[in-house]
C-alpha cells in the first residue's frame, strides 16, 4: 500500500435496517489532505465521518487507517477529533476555560494550556473575547469557539460536520475565508469536512468527494469538479444559477453539426466531431453554464449563430446580474455583469461559448466531454 | 389588494426591566401591488414592524394606514393582512390539500369555491403532485411553498412574508425567490418581504428598505443602494464580499488646495475629490474613511481605471462562478477583490490592479455617513 494513503475505503457498505447509508465504497484520502465530502442531505456524508471515528462500524467492507485495519480500533486508538453541526459549549465557563476544558483531561501544565488557547483564540479571531460567557457571544462567535474546541487538542485527523450550518449568510461568509486561516493551520493534519453547501466545498478543499444516496459520484479538486462533472448530477448540485441543459437532436447538414429541437440549435464545431462520431445515438444532453454565454442586446451581424430570444426577468445577484431568457418553450439563466442597460421585455441574442459546451449522454447522463483545459494550481 | 403607510411609528417594550425601544419614528409607503424587501440584521427591529401591521402587537406611537385606512385599533381579523413565517406553522396530520382549505372552511365558503381557489393556487405555486401527502413527508421548500398556498387563497390585502425561506438550503431558496417573484407579477398583491439575507433582497425587489436598531437607514433601488449607500452601515450590508473599508489620514498635497487621503501604513493612497473639500474643511475632518467594494477592483485594466494597487495575494477563494482574492497591501491594509475564476492567482504572488476613482465613497468617520449624502 502506498504510503501517503492517511484513510482508505475498500468496499464500504454501511446499512441501517433496510437502508444503504453507504454502498460501495472505495477510495483514499491522502496524507495532509483537506478533504470535502459534498451531498445533498441523506447522501451518507455523516455516515463516512462516523465510520472513520469508529462512532459506527461498517457493515461490510475495511476501512484503513494509516494502513492498517482499522475496524477493530477503538476510537481512542484511531486519534481522531470530531466536531458536530451544533456548538456545545459549557455555558458557566468563559470563552478561555471552554477552549483550555479539552487540554485539561490530558493534564497538561497550564503554561502549555495558556499557550495552546492564546494561539487557538488568535486562529479563530476571537482573542478579544476570552473572558466573556458563551451567552455574551454571537452565533457566530460561538461557532468558532466550538470549533476551538475540537482543534485545541493536537491530532492526526480532524472531522468537521458541517462547521459553518446555522449561520447568518453574511456570517458564513465571512467565516468561511478566515477558514482559510485554519486551513493552513491544520496543514499537518488530514481534515475531512462536511458541508451541503457547494461554494464551501470548492473554496476549501484540496479534493472534493461527491456522494449521493450513499454512492461516491465524483472526487476531485474543485476546478475539475466544476468544470469537468462526471454527469449530470454533479453538473446540477455545483453552480448557481443552476447549468442549462436541454436534450437536443443531432443533426448532420454537410459538415456541420448542429443540436436542435424545435426552439434551439446550436452549432458544434469540428471540435466535437470525434465525440458526435463515436456516439451513435439521435439524442444527446446539451449543457453550458450561465456565465458561458455571450449576449447581445441588439440585432449581431451573424445572427444566424446566436439563438433569439426575450429577457423575462433580470435579477441581481451578489454583484453579477441573471438573466432568464426564454425562447418560446426553454429557458436559459444568463449570468452577466450588472448593467442598467438590460431591461425585462426586451430582445436578447445569446450564444454558448463553443470551449464551455458539456455534452451527456442521453441515457446514462455521463459527461462525453473530456475538456482539454489547462488547470491552475490544483 | 391595497397601498400601505406606516407613519412615525414607534414600537417600545420592557425586557428584564429595561425600555426597549424596537422601532424608532418609522416612516415607509407601500404602493397598491408593490412587493419591498426590509431588509437587516437579526434585532434590528423590522419582525416588530411585521407583527404591528398584522395586529400581533400594539403601536406604540404613529400610525399604520391600510388603503388609507388606519388600522391601529382594528383586530387582526379586520386587517385583512396575511403573514407567513419562518417556521411553516402546517397541521401535520393534515394533507396540504386541507391544510390549504382549513380556513376557506372557517369562513364557511361553498364547496365549489373552495376547490376553484386550491386548483387556482397549486397550479400558481405548482404544487398539485403534493395536494394529498402529509407535511411530514415533504421537503421544507414543499412546506413552505404549501404555507404561502394558505396566505394566497385568504386573497389578502396585503401579504407579508417574514424570513420565509431563509433556513432551507441555498438552491431551495434561490428557487423559492425566483417563484415568489413569478407570483407577485402573476397576482399582483402587496408584498412585504422581510429579510436578513441581502442578496434574497436583491434578487427579488427593485425597492429595498434597510433597517438597523430599529431605525431606517435607506430606501433605494437595489443599485442605487449598492452604489449611493448614504452610511457604513448599509455600505458594510449590503453586498457579498463585503465593501472594504480603509482608515485614512488626509494630507494637503504639493499640488495646491488637493488633500490626498493615506492609510495609516502610507500602503494606499487616493486623492478626494474636489467637490468634498469643502464638506471636509466644514467639517473639521483629519481623517476619513475610504470605501472600496470588492467588484471595482480589477485584474485587467478597464475604461476609466486610471488608479492602481499593489500588493501579495494573501489567499484565493475559487467558488465556481467567482474568484475572491484578499491582498495585503501593506502591514494593517488588506483588500478583497473579485475576480474571474479561470485566473490562475496563486498565494503569496504579488498582484497589481486597476480602479476607477470615481466608484470610491468616502466616509466621514465621526457620522459613519457617505460624504456625498452627509
Amino acid at each position: 500500500m502506498e504510503n501517503n494513503k492517511k484513510i482508505i475505503f475498500k468496499n464500504i457498505y454501511k446499512k441501517y435496517k433496510d437502508i444503504f447509508a453507504l454502498k460501495n465504497i472505495n477510495y483514499s484520502i491522502n496524507n495532509n489532505e483537506f478533504l470535502v465530502i459534498f451531498g445533498p442531505s441523506g447522501a451518507g456524508k455523516t455516515t463516512t465521518l462516523k465510520i472513520i471515528a469508529g462512532l459506527e462500524l461498517p457493515t461490510v467492507g475495511e476501512i484503513f487507517i494509516n494502513n492498517q485495519p482499522a475496524n477493530s480500533m477503538s476510537t481512542f486508538e484511531r486519534n481522531v477529533r470530531m466536531t458536530f453541526e451544533n456548538y456545545i459549549l459549557y455555558p458557566h465557563l468563559t470563552v478561555f476555560e471552554n477552549l483550555a476544558s479539552p487540554l485539561r483531561v490530558k493534564k497538561i501544565s497550564f503554561e502549555e494550556i495558556k499557550r495552546r488557547v492564546i494561539e487557538i483564540a488568535d486562529v479563530l479571531g476571537i482573542s478579544n473575547y476570552l473572558d466573556r460567557l458563551p451567552r455574551e457571544l454571537s452565533g457566530g462567535q460561538k461557532q468558532r469557539v466550538s470549533l476551538g474546541r475540537a482543534l485545541i487538542v493536537e491530532s492526526d485527523i480532524y472531522l468537521l460536520d458541517e462547521p459553518l450550518a446555522h449561520l447568518d449568510a453574511k456570517i458564513r461568509h465571512k467565516l468561511r475565508a478566515e477558514f482559510q486561516n485554519i486551513k493552513s493551520f491544520l496543514s499537518n493534519s488530514t481534515v475531512i469536512y462536511v458541508t451541503h453547501d457547494y461554494q464551501e466545498a470548492l473554496a476549501l478543499a484540496d479534493r472534493i468527494c461527491i456522494i449521493d444516496k450513499g454512492e461516491l459520484i465524483q472526487i476531485g479538486n474543485p476546478e475539475e469538479i466544476y468544470n469537468k462533472p462526471t454527469n449530470i448530477f454533479v453538473a446540477e448540485i455545483i453552480g448557481q444559477p443552476q447549468i442549462n441543459i436541454s436534450k437536443l437532436n443531432i443533426s448532420r447538414e454537410k459538415d456541420n453539426i448542429y443540436l436542435v429541437n424545435k426552439d434551439l440549435r446550436i452549432n458544434l464545431t469540428k471540435k466535437f466531431m470525434p465525440i458526435i462520431n463515436s456516439y451513435n445515438k439521435n439524442e444527446i444532453i446539451f449543457g453550458c453554464r450561465p456565465q458561458f454565454w455571450d449576449f447581445k442586446l441588439i440585432e449581431p451581424e451573424l445572427s444566424k449563430d446566436f439563438l433569439k430570444g426575450k429577457i423575462i426577468a433580470y435579477e441581481i445577484r451578489n454583484y453579477r446580474g441573471i438573466i432568464t431568457v426564454q425562447i418560446n418553450d426553454e429557458v436559459i439563466n444568463v449570468l452577466c455583469d450588472i448593467s442598467r442597460e438590460i431591461n425585462e421585455k426586451d430582445n436578447i441574442w445569446i450564444q454558448p461559448k463553443e470551449e464551455e459546451i458539456l455534452l451527456f449522454d442521453a441515457d446514462t447522463n455521463n459527461n462525453l466531454v473530456t475538456k482539454n483545459k489547462e488547470f491552475g494550481d490544483a | 389588494m391595497a397601498d400601505v403607510s406606516i407613519r412615525n411609528v414607534c414600537k417600545y417594550y420592557y425586557s428584564g426591566g429595561k425600555l426597549i425601544n424596537a422601532v424608532k419614528n418609522f416612516n415607509l409607503d407601500v404602493a397598491d401591488g408593490e412587493i419591498v424587501a426590509i431588509l437587516g440584521p437579526s434585532g434590528c427591529g423590522k419582525s416588530s414592524l411585521m407583527r404591528m401591521i398584522t395586529g400581533l402587537e400594539q403601536i406604540t406611537r404613529g400610525d399604520i394606514l391600510i388603503g388609507g385606512k388606519k388600522i391601529n385599533d382594528l383586530d387582526s381579523s379586520e386587517r385583512n393582512v396575511s403573514l407567513a413565517f419562518e417556521s411553516y406553522a402546517l397541521y401535520q396530520h393534515y394533507t396540504v390539500r386541507e391544510n390549504i382549505s382549513f380556513c376557506l372552511k372557517l369562513k364557511k365558503l361553498p364547496k365549489n369555491i373552495i376547490n376553484d381557489k386550491i386548483n387556482w393556487v397549486s397550479n400558481l405555486l405548482n404544487i398539485n403532485d403534493i395536494l394529498d401527502k402529509k407535511p411530514g413527508g415533504l421537503s421544507g421548500g414543499q412546506q413552505q411553498l404549501t404555507s404561502l398556498a394558505r396566505v394566497l387563497v385568504r386573497n389578502p390585502s396585503v401579504t407579508l412574508l417574514d424570513e420565509p425561506i431563509s433556513h432551507l438550503d441555498s438552491r431551495t431558496r434561490f428557487d423559492l425567490t425566483m417563484k415568489l417573484k413569478e407570483i407577485h407579477e402573476k397576482t399582483n398583491l402587496t408584498m412585504i418581504y422581510v429579510t436578513h439575507n441581502q442578496e434574497e433582497a436583491m434578487a427579488l425587489s427593485e425597492k429595498i428598505v434597510v433597517m438597523s436598531m430599529g431605525e431606517l437607514q435607506q430606501i433605494g433601488g437595489r443599485v442605487e443602494i449598492m452604489e449611493n449607500s448614504i452610511n457604513m452601515f448599509v455600505a458594510g450590508f449590503i453586498g457579498e464580499p463585503s465593501i472594504n473599508f480603509i482608515s485614512c489620514k488626509l494630507e494637503e498635497s504639493e499640488k495646491n488646495g488637493t488633500l490626498q487621503a493615506i492609510s495609516k501604513d502610507s500602503s494606499f493612497r487616493i486623492d478626494v475629490p474636489v467637490s468634498f473639500i469643502d464638506k471636509i474643511k466644514k467639517n473639521n475632518l483629519r481623517e476619513i474613511i475610504v470605501g472600496i467594494r470588492p467588484i471595482d477592483l480589477h485584474y485587467k485594466k478597464i475604461k476609466d481605471d486610471i488608479e492602481k494597487i499593489n500588493g501579495e495575494v494573501l489567499y484565493h477563494e475559487f467558488l465556481g462562478e467567482i474568484g475572491n482574492i484578499k491582498i495585503q497591501l501593506g502591514e494593517n491594509t488588506n483588500l478583497v477583490a473579485i475576480i474571474e475564476p479561470s485566473y490562475k492567482i496563486k498565494k503569496g504572488q504579488k498582484i497589481e490592479m486597476y480602479y476607477n476613482p470615481h466608484s470610491i465613497n468616502f466616509f466621514n468617520p465621526k457620522t459613519e455617513y457617505n460624504l456625498k449624502k452627509d
